[in-house]
């Protein structure tokens, strides 16, 4: 039996949970994607499959950052490793945070389209993530036409 | 007047103790979502986050709230008025950008020092505020057609 087509959505806690839920909601109501989602937590949207991320930081603290990233990067490969073995998965999009970082590595390693919306909390500095996203994503959005400066090869996308 | 504190899913006690120490419960009605804090508030109800704090929200005259985006943006679609406080006690400092945004967009007051909180609150309830203005997202079109090639 084929396997089925899938786009792995990554998202991390508040405001990027928030972000993916408005991406989902600007969806037309008919359209062809199928949706698997990797979090913190469930969104209030309908998705094939929903797989607990978790964190790969501490908001507080650089130490605990250091762990939480050592086994959080761990469990991340090993999801997305998961989810393409039992689905067609056709790429991913992420709002960030960091927790996006390693399924997109791997998907981008092994084909398979990556899209990156910065958060739109961000105007005139640069996240981590962005600056590793920027490179590593086929398609780089900015929600915030004051980020074209620092990003002059993103596209803006208006706001979620 | 009903007063509503907001920190998001964060940790922000000095934000809370602030409003706790600072905020006269015979002047305003207060509520606080304290997040993932330790600190109780002493003097005023609090809540954890949850779909009560929608209605809240809703009824709420003004909102103290943490720079959180996703915070902010649904504030500044309902109209309410804000006093926002950037959380600079997390690693990142981005909290900043968008309070600066509010800031210069003419949206809300901005409180950086917790010891002028309640003169600030008492700025962000005279504020005449300008309208949110946003250009809606236009690329959903555009990633289901990159997605479906």
């Amino acid at each position: 039996m084929a396997k089925k087509k899938v786009i792995i959505i990554v998202f991390g806690e508040g405001g990027h949970k928030k972000e993916i839920e408005l991406f989902l909601d600007s969806l037309p109501k008919e359209h062809p994607l199928c949706f698997v989602s990797i979090g913190p937590s469930r969104i209030s949207r309908p998705v094939v499959e929903h797989c607990n991320g978790g964190d790969v930081r501490d908001k507080h603290s650089q130490i605990k950052s250091v762990f939480k990233a050592l086994f959080g990067l761990t469990r991340l490969a090993m999801l997305t490793i998961r989810l393409c073995l039992k689905y067609d998965v056709q790429g991913a999009i992420s709002t960030g945070p960091g927790v996006a970082l390693v399924p997109f590595a791997l998907l981008k390693l092994s084909g398979k389209k990556t899209v990156f919306i910065e958060t739109f909390c961000r105007f005139h500095t640069r996240s981590f993530t962005g600056r590793m996203m920027y490179l590593i994503a086929d398609r780089f959005f900015v929600q915030n036409k004051e980020l074209l400066i620092l990003y002059p090869n993103a596209e803006y996308s208006g706001r979620l | 007047m009903k007063l509503l504190v907001t920190v998001g899913t964060s940790l922000f006690d000095s934000l809370i103790k602030a409003v706790d120490t600072q905020i006269d419960g015979n002047d305003y009605q207060v509520t606080c979502q304290i997040g993932v804090g330790k600190y109780q508030p002493v003097n005023h109800a609090q809540i954890p986050f949850s779909n009560e704090f929608d209605t809240l929200l809703e009824n709420a005259d003004i909102v103290i709230a943490h720079a959180g985006a996703g915070t902010i943006f649904k504030l500044l679609e309902m109209g309410k008025k804000i006093l926002v406080v950037p959380n600079l006690e997390r690693v990142d400092k981005h909290q900043s950008d968008l309070a600066d945004f509010v800031s210069t967009s003419g949206y809300g007051i901005v409180c950086r020092d917790l010891t002028k909180l309640a003169e600030n609150l008492k700025q962000a309830i005279e504020f005449k505020a300008k309208k949110y203005k946003k250009d809606d997202f236009f690329m959903a079109d555009e990633i289901i057609a990159y997605f479906s090639l």
